[in-house]
């Protein structure tokens, strides 16, 4: 688990909610109400998804909902940003083959 | 579910907050909403001193000014609605299409629209830049100093404007190693006392050079570094000048391009505004496009910065409540004139006069397009 | 030089209005404004209450420092948003000291020891914290005044308390054969969402593509999730360079919605219905 715990301008991290989440099957620690992408990158998650035709792995770019490179399958839904999502509890989050699969 | 407002504000930073409050103080029946959980756009991830007079809060953190902003917001109790986005002009061209959570559609019919949709930033394609961890400057400085949670722990900026200058300066502030900054051009192009800080804290600057690539690890599920080279007067990579420098992220910081989907949308005609970001919407000096009642403001009527898209938002707020009717033309009149001596001041200086030059064509065109369609 | 390197030289700062002059700092504590650029801000003359800093009319004068009136409070130091205010003691027949503004945890504490850096970040010379404010009215950024070696007052504009952020002293690398093979702009990808390489955009404009939407037609950059966003700006400049034009004359997408992703529950949910009404708009 990594974060900013100290800075200057911002002050010290305030402690926050714990939720859990679950990656590609492994659970997560995550701070509630933060996007499921920091969440991610706190537990060192970088790749999001598998590019549609030659298969390799990609990341967020924007980080503000605009780009669409961060997109998950959450909850069964493809195509979620995470970088605009909030996380809940329970969450379950996997990395996106290409444009995923509806699922349900 | 369907809603009647006389005006809607689309964007809730700086400079659709701001025309919110002029509008919401001269009695207008506002309604703001974004696309985002939280109000203020991209305010609250600068958290840096800003610059100007003291009457364009120079000198206060842009999250304090976030902060300001909201609370006036709040006084004045302007409806914000969050998790909303503006996804199209729809039905007929009559009404703003909302999709609430992402999901739940509502029709907004608004007299006036202020579209205050802000920017993006521009991509820039090298080998290697759709690894991960090759992201946006803006993107880097919502993870640190909005999320808190680190890009990288070496850090290579590609562009030396003001954005890849501070970000750059506040990945240092969140602990991260900044490998470089690599800029083409011979010359920086933001702000000496920026690159002044960098530098002072030990990061190379790279003028007269370019990426050449992101060099990604065994599986291609990150970066190890960038081989970057020098430029001849074509801006074309000279062959022995390369260089390895090791990096677990690259930022690009190459600009931002304004978000016109929305006023495309609405059929306002467009100007290339060259430097502040190829096309925009063309508008007067009351940010009114060539469509009656539609207002643009901020990052979104062409690329500055947010003290100017918070002077823009108020001339689109004041406008527009002063063709409700709500003040009257002598009242307007006055509180433009005090917000124009403002965007003058902040639009001048050598890095200030083209943003001024080119706002001012754009405003010229816009009265010859006015003309022709008297004629 | 400050435009090309990042950081102004000891001659460029002498020669500007923020500084007062090297006899003065042999004589008394005074400021020195390291400001060079003609940028629209004025903070700093509104801080000092000795009335010692002049910016006036246009905002873009460089800061004019009158030593006779500079106490060397250092009020001024951590409001520059430019953090580009020192204040510089050379009175002392042993010592000179640097005040300076800092923003990077952890904050130096009195009596501690720590490097002295240059302009560009180099490691200079160890010195002595000998103050440390962090007043509410500095907004978070701490003034701290450092005790460093005889001559170096004019010098030393940066310290590291824990060795990070120094300049390294390393060269830099050679790239690999192997790695710089890859540095081939064909190949690399143009639209992230649907992988179009350069090549490929290059052949669709020799074979008559003019528009983005004519590459768009034959090739679907665009018509991935991010609906042009990243690959766009990009095809412009391709289709510009290929065709010897100005981007600006490259015809841009047509703009559709929705503006972002929304689920066809967004459309669906719609209550058209009411737009057979009449409202009132000015569009």
């Amino acid at each position: 688990m990594s974060r900013i715990e100290h800075h200057v301008i911002l002050g010290d991290l305030e402690p926050g909610t714990q939720v859990w989440i679950t990656v590609d099957g492994k659970k997560m620690p995550a701070r509630a109400g933060e996007p499921i992408l920091s969440a991610l990158l706190a537990n060192g998650v970088k790749v999001q998804n598998i590019s549609i035709k030659k298969h390799e792995p990609r990341g967020y770019f924007c980080g503000i909902g605009r780009c669409t490179n961060c997109v998950m399958t959450v909850n069964g839904d493809p195509n979620v940003r995470t970088c605009v999502t909030p996380v809940e509890d329970g969450m379950v989050i996997e990395t996106q083959d290409g444009l995923g699969k509806w699922e349900g | 579910m369907n809603k009647e407002v006389e005006i809607l504000v689309v964007g809730a930073g700086p400079a659709g907050l701001s025309a919110a409050i002029e509008a919401a103080r001269y009695g207008a029946d506002v309604l703001v909403v974004d696309e985002n959980s939280k109000p203020g756009g991209q305010l609250f991830k600068q958290i840096h001193k800003f610059f100007g007079s003291r009457r364009h809060h120079a000198g206060v953190r842009g999250v304090d000014i976030g902060n300001e902003l909201l609370d006036e917001v709040e006084k004045l109790g302007v409806e914000v609605m969050l998790n909303t986005v503006a996804y199209g002009i729809y039905p007929n061209d009559e009404g703003v299409a909302l999709a609430v959570d992402g999901e739940t559609g509502m029709i907004v019919h608004p007299q006036k629209i202020i579209m205050a949709t802000g920017a993006s930033e521009n991509p820039l394609a090298f080998p290697g830049w759709t690894l991960p961890g090759v992201v946006g400057a803006g993107a880097i400085q919502t993870m640190i100093n909005v999320n808190r949670v680190p890009v990288g722990e070496r850090v290579l900026m590609i562009g030396s404007g003001n954005v890849g200058l501070i970000v750059s300066y506040q990945l240092l502030q969140s602990g991260a190693e900044v490998a470089g900054i690599v800029e083409a051009a011979p010359q920086l192009g933001g702000y000496g006392v920026h690159s002044a800080k960098v530098r002072r804290a030990g990061v190379p600057i790279f003028t007269g050079h370019t990426v050449l690539e992101a060099v990604p690890n065994e599986d291609k599920s990150g970066i190890v570094g960038a081989v970057i080279a020098e430029v001849d007067d074509k801006f074309q990579p000279v062959k022995g000048t390369e260089q390895f420098i090791a990096c677990d992220c690259i930022g690009i910081a190459v600009g931002l391009t304004p978000d016109i989907a929305l006023p495309a949308m609405a059929h306002v005609e467009f100007i290339n505004a060259g430097r502040l970001g190829s096309q925009v919407p063309m508008h007067d000096r009351d940010m009114m496009t060539t469509q009656d009642g539609i207002y643009v403001a901020g990052d979104a009527s062409g690329v500055e910065e947010a003290s100017s898209a918070i002077e823009e938002g108020k001339l689109a707020g004041i406008a527009a409540a002063q063709s409700l009717g709500k003040i009257s033309e002598a009242e307007a009149a006055e509180a433009k004139a005090k917000v124009w001596e403002s965007l003058n001041q902040l639009r001048t200086g050598p890095f200030g006069a083209g943003r001024a030059q080119a706002k001012e064509q754009i405003i010229r065109q816009m009265e010859d397009w006015k003309v022709k369609q008297h004629a | 030089m400050l435009e090309r390197d990042g950081f102004l030289d000891i001659d460029e700062v002498k020669d500007i209005p923020g500084f007062p002059g090297m006899e003065v700092l042999s004589q008394k504590k005074c400021v020195v404004i390291e400001c060079a650029q003609n940028i629209p801000c004025n903070p700093c003359e509104a801080l000092c209450p000795h009335h010692a800093i002049t910016v006036g009319e246009p905002i873009t004068n460089l800061p004019v420092v009158d030593k006779d009136k500079c106490v060397g409070c250092g009020l001024c130091v951590a409001g520059c948003p430019g953090q580009a205010i020192f204040l510089v003691d050379q009175t002392a027949e042993d010592f000179d000291t640097v005040t300076l503004p800092y923003e990077y945890y952890p904050l130096p504490e009195k009596g501690q020891e720590v490097y002295g850096l240059s302009r560009d970040g180099r490691f200079l010379t160890k010195g002595e914290v000998i103050r440390m404010v962090m007043s509410k009215v500095n907004d978070r950024t701490a003034v701290v005044e450092v005790k460093v070696p005889k001559g170096f007052g004019m010098q030393v504009r940066g310290i590291s308390v824990d060795g990070k952020r120094i300049a390294s002293e390393e060269a830099l690398q050679k790239p690999s054969d192997a790695v710089l093979a890859e540095a081939n702009e064909d190949n690399m990808y143009v639209c992230r969402c649907e992988e179009i390489t350069k090549a490929e955009v290059i052949e669709a404009v020799r074979n008559g593509a003019t528009s983005v939407n004519e590459v768009k037609r034959v090739l679907r950059p665009g018509m991935g999730l991010c609906q042009g966003r990243n690959c766009h700006k990009t095809i412009e400049r391709i289709i510009a360079q290929e065709l010897h034009v100005p981007p600006a004359q490259v015809p841009q997408a047509t703009k559709r919605g929705p503006v972002r992703p929304v689920k066809v529950t967004a459309y669906t949910s719609l209550d058209v219905q009411a737009s057979e009404q009449f409202y009132e708009h000015d569009w």
